[in-house]
Formats: structure tokens, sequence, C-alpha cells
């Protein structure tokens, strides 16, 4: 991948989150919900875990690709 | 709540467990749609989803070692289950829609609208003979025989319909417009003043003014006689067109007693309640509504109806009596009463075409009454047509000057 200089979101099966306004994230490529609270939510990733923290978390939408989570932002951490 | 969600129905699911989130990976997993989804509470979580989805429920929580269950379902799938086995309620439904459906096949309502000139009494009257009635079967209506039939009993009405929404028939006519009259130039006529006036103006179009401004004249005095002139004095009789405008003054005077009758109420009133079905009336009183004398009478009623859709002909109606008593109040506003009623007299005397161009008001009182005169200076057309007559034929005859030789053949 490096080689080739190809951009990572453009390779099947490649994770991408995207934070909108601090109040809104989208994560694509998400592996299945593991966690879901109101300060957490946290879910799996391709070899990681997504974990979204924040005050009244709440899922907006989810299917079996992408996840929509709202609610006031603190962090987003790989682990 | 969308009105597509309430038709497709949804339920909240409700799944308990060591990990019930992961219920919601299996909805995306299986690409059921869902929403509200909460955080969950002592191992319990909520969630709704289509209505259709709610029997996988339990078997889907189950695969995942949770307890799931259907806790509520909602919309018109869910009404309809709950109805099913209520046969006297879906009958009585089913047949309330039927006489709605029936009961919207007969007129029970009728409107007349667009009439301007014509009363309304003789239009329904013709309506009434063509067959548009309270309680007719509007579907066997012809809108071409009712029209015919309508147009040929009251010649007035140049062109009409009926409109039927839901028992309630709309009838709109267009009436027949009145063509300006066509000016005869072969008949001998003369224009007069109507009125005592100062002459302002004087257009005579045709015929010989007989007037200047400036003049004063009296009614019937002749303004534009009836022939025509030329150079070697009057030619003959003709017909005399033009308009003749004129200061004119009025004095009106209105009275009215200072006093009026008011009625005040001076017991009990009595309500009495009857049915209308139709055209029937059920009374739920003995004896009769009519009034007695010194009473009032109030009618209240309350029809079948929901507002802008239909109207069925069944009705409630409250007959209200109220005994009362005269008595003498003051009256209210007299002076601006009367004073309205004289300007109304004024703008009728001098027609759409005068004008006021001054006016003022004086008012007295005396033995109870009050007086209110009004004084106005108006600018106003006096002039009105009249034919001529024998002995204006022969004064005109008499002025035509004798034929010379210098006038030619």
């Amino acid at each position: 991948m490096s080689r080739l200089d190809l951009p990572a979101e453009s390779l099947p099966g490649a994770m991408r989150i995207t934070i909108s306004g601090g109040t809104r994230v989208l994560v694509e490529g998400h592996r299945g919900l593991l966690e879901y609270a109101d300060d957490r939510i946290a879910a799996a990733g391709p070899g990681c875990r997504i974990l979204i923290k924040g005050e009244g978390l709440g899922l907006v939408a989810m299917d079996r690709q992408e996840l929509v989570a709202s609610g006031r932002l603190w962090a987003v951490e790989l682990e | 709540m969308s009105r597509g969600r309430y038709l497709a129905g949804w339920v909240t699911a409700e799944v308990s467990g060591a990990e019930p989130e992961r219920f919601l990976t299996a909805l995306a997993q299986r690409d059921i749609p869902f929403w509200n989804a909460a955080p969950p509470k002592d191992y319990v979580l909520t969630v709704c989803l289509p209505y259709r989805m709610g029997k996988l429920v339990p078997g889907l929580a189950k695969g995942l070692g949770c307890e799931g269950r259907v806790r509520s379902r909602h919309g018109l799938p869910a009404l309809c289950r709950r109805l099913r086995r209520r046969y006297g309620l879906m009958a009585c439904l089913l047949l309330g829609a039927l006489l709605l459906f029936a009961g919207s096949t007969f007129v029970w309502q009728i409107d007349v609208e667009g009439n301007v000139t014509v009363p309304e009494g003789p239009i329904r009257q013709a309506l009434q003979e063509c067959g548009v009635d309270i309680g007719a079967f509007w579907p066997a209506f012809s809108q071409d025989a009712i029209r015919n039939g309508v147009i040929l009993r009251v010649p007035a009405i140049r062109w009409m319909t009926v409109d039927i929404r839901g028992g309630h028939a709309h009838v709109i006519v267009r009436e027949k417009r009145e063509h300006l009259p066509v000016v005869q130039m072969r008949e001998y006529v003369k224009i007069v003043s109507t009125k005592p006036a100062l002459v302002d103006e004087v257009q005579a179009l045709h015929g010989t003014a007989e007037t200047e401004p400036g003049r004063a004249v009296l009614p019937g005095e002749t303004l534009i006689g009836g022939y025509t002139t030329g150079r070697f004095g009057v030619l003959g009789p003709g017909r005399a067109v033009g308009r003749v405008t004129g200061r004119t003054w009025y004095e009106l005077t209105a009275r009215a007693p200072l006093t009026e009758q008011s009625e005040a109420p001076a017991g009990r009133e009595r309500g009495q309640w009857a049915l209308i079905l139709g055209k029937t009336r059920i009374n739920f009183y003995k004896g009769s509504s009519i009034c007695p004398a010194g009473c009032d009478k109030i009618i209240e009623s309350h029809p079948l109806a929901v507002k802008g859709l239909f109207t069925l002909p069944i009705a409630l109606e409250r007959t209200v009596t109220v005994p009362v008593r005269r008595q003498d109040v003051p009256a209210e506003g007299l002076e601006e009463r009367l004073e309205g009623l004289l300007t109304e007299r004024l703008l009728a005397a001098i027609g759409p075409e005068g004008m006021v161009t001054e006016s003022h008001f004086t008012s007295t009182e005396g033995d109870g009454t009050l007086y209110v005169t009004l004084r106005a200076e108006c600018r106003e057309p006096i002039g009105a047509e009249i034919p001529l007559t024998d002995a204006d034929l022969a004064e005109i005859q008499a002025k035509i000057p004798p034929k010379t030789e210098d006038q030619g053949t």
C-alpha cells in the first residue's frame, strides 16, 4: 500500500471516521457494536476498537457498514 | 411520526441480557432498520423496529444469549390486531361507513351563489321543480336538463351549474347582463332639467343648447332643444344628445325619539330540544314551541357534520324561550345614525355620477325628539330625455325660415 502510495480509504475494508461539528461522528467499515451507554459508545473495527467518549450520546443510525452517533463529543480513541 | 410509518406500523422491542448491544449489531447485519435505540439500563435495551420484524425479536435475542420480547405494538396494523375479535364494533364501523356513503348520495343542503339581482327564492323554486331538492338522489341528476329547466323558469339567468360535494349542492348561477340602450337618432327628444339648479357645464352633442353656464333653471325647463340649427336658422326637429351638469342644493331633515325601547330578560329561560332527520322533526317536549307574547325565541342548531367535509341531515335543535320586558332607554349614537341615514339619502338623490362639494349637519332637540338637518351643495347631471310633444314640433316648424333663392334647392 505504501509502495503504491494509494490512499488508505480507497482499499476495501478500510475504516474511516468522520467527526462533524463536535456533535456527530460517522464510523464507516465497523465490525459491530461492543458497548453502548450515555457517555461511551464502542465499536469493533478491523484489528482495533473504536471508543467514542462524550455526553448524552445516542445511536442515530446503524447498518452493517456504517454507524452514526450523536451527542456532545469529548474524544474518539482507537485501542 | 410520519403517515407512512403509522400505516406500516412498528413495535418497541425489549432485549435483556449480558450484552444487549449485540442485538443492535445483529439487526444491522441483517439489514433490519431500527430507531430510538436507547442506551441499555440495568442490562435492558429498548429499540423500535418495523411491525413485521416483531416476530423475529425473541429468536434473534435468544441466539445472542439474551431474552427478547415485543413490549408494545403501534400503528395501523396494531389497531387492526386489537379490533380483529371485536365483531360488533367492526360491524358498526362498517355500517356507519355504508350509511355515510349512502347518505352522501342524497342532497341534504343547497346553497345558491352568484345571483345579484335575481332573488334566491325563485331560483330555489325552479330547482325544486327540476328535481333538485332536499333528499333528492343526486347521481340521477342531469346537468343539462336542470340548466335548461331553471333557465326556462327564471329568464334572468344566463347560465348555471350544480356542483355536488358529499350531499352538499352548490348551485352557481350567472345572470344576464343588461345591454346598453341603443340611441335612436330618428326619435325626436329634448333634454329638460329634473331639478332646480345653477347650470355649470353644457355639452350639447346633438340638438341646440338652450341654456348656458351660470343660468338658473327650474324643473322641466328645456336644457338642450330637440332641433338642429344651421346658417339660416332652425333646420328641423331632431334628437337632443348631451350632458348638462349643474350645482344643486339640498336640505334634508331626519328625526327620531331620544329614547328607544329595549328588551331585558324578565324570568327564567326555557329550553326545548328536538331532533331533525332530513325533513322530519321529532320533538322531545310536550306542547308547542310557539313563542307567547312578551318572549324572545332563540334557535340553536347543532348539525352532525365535519366542517368542510360533509354535513349529515341529522341535527339537534334547541329552542330557547326567554320572557322579556320592554323598557325605554336613551338611544345611543342616535345623532350619528341619523347623519348616516341623511348621507345615504343624499347620495341616492344625486346618483352615482353626482358629487357632494360641501355639506354640514345641524341638530336640535325638542319634545323628546332629535332633529338632524343636512345642508349640502352638490354637482350632478341635471338633464333627462323626454320625447317632443306635438306642441313642441309645431313650435319648431314655426321657427323654420322659408326657403329663399340664395339657399338653392
